[in-house]
């Protein structure tokens, strides 16, 4: 299968990348990371320039169909979402209709890392680390995975801590953060201090996307109330017998 | 339900229709853009029925029971041989809610409220804004209600007015068991079937409230502060 | 008072920031968030199937709306029929003139208003007002705002960025001199009752809304739960309901599951506690309700949203779930959103009613797409790609700079080896938001937070130096 590695994790967070290549065999897969991908093209498509989207998404597309993989696994909610979800309407908006139709089809074998590990046998030893679950907007709402996660953790013997604000969103949306800051901010600060709350404490905080999870290392650092936050690859890996 | 007749001649029509709906035909001549993302669910055999988890199918008359009193309306549950409110539960009303002056509506019901009433030396004027306004309590019987949701449905033609039910700071409804039916649905899926709608149908679910400061409820601005149901079951 | 566009002069960002920074407004809403969603959340809970219903509902919505001009036709025969007078209002101007006009002609000097969203949109108070009439809105939500000289800041609870501390000061205002007010909300609710009572009873006017028109019958029905709906649509001899066009089913059917699914996802309630249903004046032999009705089926602007991308936005019920699961309307209350309606609708809505598109369009920003909306909304409604479209047309109007620095983006990042070298750049340690290569207008990140910073080997070069 192909690894879409997303531009994110390559360049802020490559160690999830590590993480998920290691799950990704661990599970038994053969897995191959075509070198001609850059970025799903979310950023510009969020901010409403889809022309310069299509251009940035089209590289991605083009590479991961020449791979061939039989799958596409993702280690982000939001790049997979804008990859199943989003890419058909890109390209039809572009006029590119072969593009889209080509879309639509990697789209339909391509997943979100957690929602394909969940299918696969691993074998996790309990880490018995206590943990508050970040339910990321496009995870939930547009790809509907949910439990997912939730059972991966389980299966590495990890305690979920109840989070009242878990499903809500941390504030980042991409270019919303750059736009609105103080927003954003005060969107992470009530994620944060629904977090505090929490007897006993989470001693950290995991979720799907390394988006969500860098904006609210980067409010609470800034607050003087630094969280530990690891990507959900990252705690499986470690998982990994 | 009947509606009564209709008041006079068909109303007037200004501003220019014809401008009004050739501009709507053209903007929808081109049909609607899709949506890609979220594409629109598949057209719809018909109108799909709500169900609710607050009606016990097998318990009609307990589940209005139920859910009118969570609604914050009283309930007196009682089983008559006559088809009448019982003279003490009424006594205890008046009692209770200090009734001086009261209005009743023309239903049969409802009449006969007015007569006991007038025996227990409460006040009973002819229905007009001004008495209701004056009342202590508003007399009604209601055409239905609704188990799902603990409402009662009051047609005007048939109150003969709609003041009763809505100036008062009480409002007595005199309501047969029979008449509860299990959803809002068998009460609005049929009214537009060639009946004539009365000028007013109203679904009353409980006194009046507003959580309009702090989201706390207050009842009573501007309807009836208390619904009393006389839930008369045939014994 | 409200068709003032109190968008021009501030920014999206100046208005957020102080919201933010506002601890009284944060706490208001806050708790009115809190019980709105356990409302909503409960009600749907009880149901078989929320969900296969909402999208039931907009798909309904939608053939409503494609058949639309039918529709309309239908009920403005049958509103005449039942004795009605139809008024076609092509915009506010139009619809005040014609209200301002029966005002006149009957001699109403009082005017009582139950709560219409479509009648903060034209302006009706201030026009009835200039014709010499007395308004007096009757919600108290409503008349709490009217009283403080405000704008509602919610579209189903107008005073929800209020404390009772600052509602008992607001209605002191109308207690005779020397006269203290409660705080208790129970006390304040009372002394509003007994205010109003007397100027419903001397209204010689009663304006109200439209919840949804049903073409079947020529009906018009009215959800609320105070009652002074029905006292306006009752009391008063005259009786005038403004429409937005859009606001209309075809039959009985669809109207009981728009209104079933509209108290759940508004108020929490499985019905409002009244759901009332007008057809026609009344009849000669009831004791009251008005002598005449009329009907304003108001346009202003909506015409131009059909067939539009925006086309969706039009099957709204203005049941307000959107806006109390929406993560930046609670942080910023609906003021911030600067016209009548706020929130993700309110989003979408002002910059095509209120006509300011350009100033308006900053307003698509107020949003993370993060689509808790569409899953709130009764009708399922995806207000986030409403919103999205609303950005493309404003990066349709973008300057060059902004243009210029997203080609460059995508210039860099549609080639592997340039992708690469941007991030071997960044990786050099130099801070985000000086790079060019890296998605245009990052400054905004570091006020208050601390800076990410790249790692020193990106994973695509441990994978290509075969690391992996």
């Amino acid at each position: 299968m192909s690894l879409f590695v997303t531009c994110v994790v390559d360049l802020f967070e490559p160690d999830v990348g590590v993480a998920s290549v290691r799950l990704l065999r661990a599970g038994g897969c053969q897995v191959s990371c075509p070198t001609g991908q850059t970025c799903c093209g979310q950023p510009a498509w969020n901010s409403g320039f889809h022309e310069d989207a299509a251009t940035v998404a089209r590289t991605s597309l083009d590479a991961l169909d020449a791979d061939g993989g039989d799958a596409v696994v993702v280690p982000a909610g939001s790049c997979s979402t804008m990859i199943k979800v989003f890419w058909p309407e890109l390209f039809e908006l572009v006029g590119d209709h072969d593009a889209a139709d080509r879309a639509r089809r990697l789209g339909e074998r391509t997943y979100e890392l957690s929602s394909f590990l969940a299918t696969r046998p691993l074998s996790l030893r309990p880490l018995g680390r206590r943990v508050a679950y970040h339910h990321s907007c496009h995870m939930l709402r547009e790809l509907h995975v949910r439990d997912e996660p939730e059972r991966l953790l389980a299966a590495a013997g990890c305690d979920q801590v109840p989070w009242g604000a878990g499903d809500r969103c941390c504030g980042f949306g991409g270019m919303f953060s750059f736009k609105l800051p103080e927003v954003a901010e005060a969107m992470a600060d009530d994620k944060l201090s629904s977090l505090a709350e929490a007897e006993p404490p989470a001693d950290l905080v995991v979720g799907s996307d390394g988006s969500c999870l860098l904006h609210l290392r980067a409010r609470a650092e800034h607050e003087g109330h630094p969280v530990e936050t690891r990507h959900l690859a990252e705690v499986l890996a470690e998982a990994l017998a | 339900m009947e509606g009564g007749r209709a008041v006079t001649a068909p109303g007037t029509e200004t501003g220019d229709r014809t401008a009004f709906l050739a501009r709507l035909r053209e903007r929808l001549a081109g049909g609607v853009p899709e949506n890609l993302a979220h594409p629109l669910p598949p057209p719809l055999d018909g109108v799909p029925l709500v169900r609710s988890n607050r009606l016990d199918p097998s318990d009609i008359v307990g589940s209005f029971i139920r859910n009118a009193e969570a609604t914050r309306a009283v309930v007196h549950d009682r089983t008559v041989a006559d088809g009448h409110m019982p003279d003490d539960l009424l006594a205890e009303l008046v009692e209770r809610h200090v009734v001086r002056r009261a209005v009743v509506s023309r239903e049969p019901e409802a009449r006969h409220i007015g007569d006991r009433l007038q025996d227990l030396g409460v006040a009973v004027d002819p229905v007009s804004i001004a008495t209701s306004s004056r009342a202590d309590l508003g007399v009604t019987s209601a055409v239905a209600a609704i188990a799902t949701t603990g409402t009662l449905v009051q047609d005007s033609h048939v109150v003969g007015g709609r003041s009763v039910s809505l100036l008062p700071p009480v409002h007595l409804c005199v309501l047969p068991a029979d008449r509860i039916v299990p959803t809002s649905a068998e009460v609005l899926r049929g009214l537009g079937d060639g009946r004539v709608l009365p000028s007013n149908l109203v679904l009353i679910t409980g006194p009046s409230r507003s959580g309009d400061i702090e989201q706390i409820m207050a009842l009573g601005v501007h309807g009836p502060l208390v619904v009393e149901i006389a839930l008369l079951r045939a014994g | 008072m409200s068709a003032e566009f109190t968008l021009v002069g501030t920014s999206l960002r100046e208005r957020t920031t102080e919201a933010t920074r506002d601890e009284r407004l944060q706490a208001s809403l806050a708790r009115a968030i809190r019980h709105f969603a356990r409302g909503r959340e409960a009600a749907f809970a009880t149901l078989d199937d929320g969900d296969a219903l909402r999208r039931a509902a907009r798909r309904m919505r939608h053939e409503i709306l494609a058949d639309l001009p039918n529709v309309l036709e239908r009920f403005a025969d049958r509103f005449r029929a039942n004795g009605g007078h139809v008024h076609w209002a092509v915009d506010a101007t139009d619809a005040n003139a014609y209200i301002a006009e029966v005002a006149r002609r009957i001699g109403a000097r009082t005017v009582v208003k139950g709560k219409s969203m479509a009648t903060e949109e034209t302006g009706l108070n201030r026009a009835l007002e200039e014709a010499g009439c007395t308004v007096v809105e009757t919600d108290l939500g409503e008349w709490i705002i009217q009283l403080a000289q405000q704008t509602p800041s919610h579209i189903i609870a107008p005073a929800v960025h209020l404390d009772r501390y600052q509602v008992r000061d607001i209605l002191e205002t109308q207690a005779e001199p020397g006269r203290k007010l409660d705080t208790e909300p129970e006390r304040l609710a009372a002394f509003a009752r007994e205010q109003l009572r007397s100027r419903f009873l001397a209204a010689d006017l009663g304006v109200s809304g439209c919840n949804v028109a049903v073409a079947e019958t020529g009906s018009i029905v009215l959800v609320e739960n105070e009652g002074n709906g029905r006292l306006c649509t009752t009391v008063p001899r005259v009786h005038i309901a403004v429409m937005g066009m859009e606001r209309i089913v075809a039959t009985w059917d669809q109207l009981d599951l728009l209104i079933n699914l509209l108290a759940r996802a508004g108020t929490g309630q499985h019905l409002s506690t009244y759901t009332n249903i007008i057809t026609g004046a009344r009849r000669v032999d009831e004791a009251d309700g008005p002598d005449e009705v009329h009907v304003v089926i108001l346009d202003n602007g909506r015409s131009d949203v059909l067939g539009t991308e925006l086309h969706e936005i039009l099957n709204c019920i203005r049941c307000g779930a959107c806006l109390n699961v929406c993560p930046v309307y609670r942080q910023v209350g609906g003021h911030a959103y600067g016209w009548v309606y706020s929130g993700p609708v309110g989003a979408v809505l002002t910059p095509l009613l209120a006509r300011r598109e350009a100033e308006a369009a900053e307003l698509a920003n107020a949003s993370t797409l993060c689509g808790a909306c569409m899953d709130a909304c009764p009708v399922s409604i995806p207000i986030q790609d409403l919103l999205l479209s609303l950005r493309r047309r404003k990066a349709a109007d973008a300057g060059a700079a902004e243009r210029a620095g997203w080609r460059a983006w995508a210039a860099a990042w549609s080639r592997p080896l340039t992708y690469r070298a941007s991030i071997k750049a960044a990786a050099l340690g130099r801070p985000l938001s000086r790079h060019a290569a890296m998605a245009p207008g990052l400054r905004g990140w570091a006020q208050g937070r601390t800076p990410p910073t790249p790692a020193e080997r990106s994973f695509m070069q441990r994978w290509k130096a075969g690391e992996l």
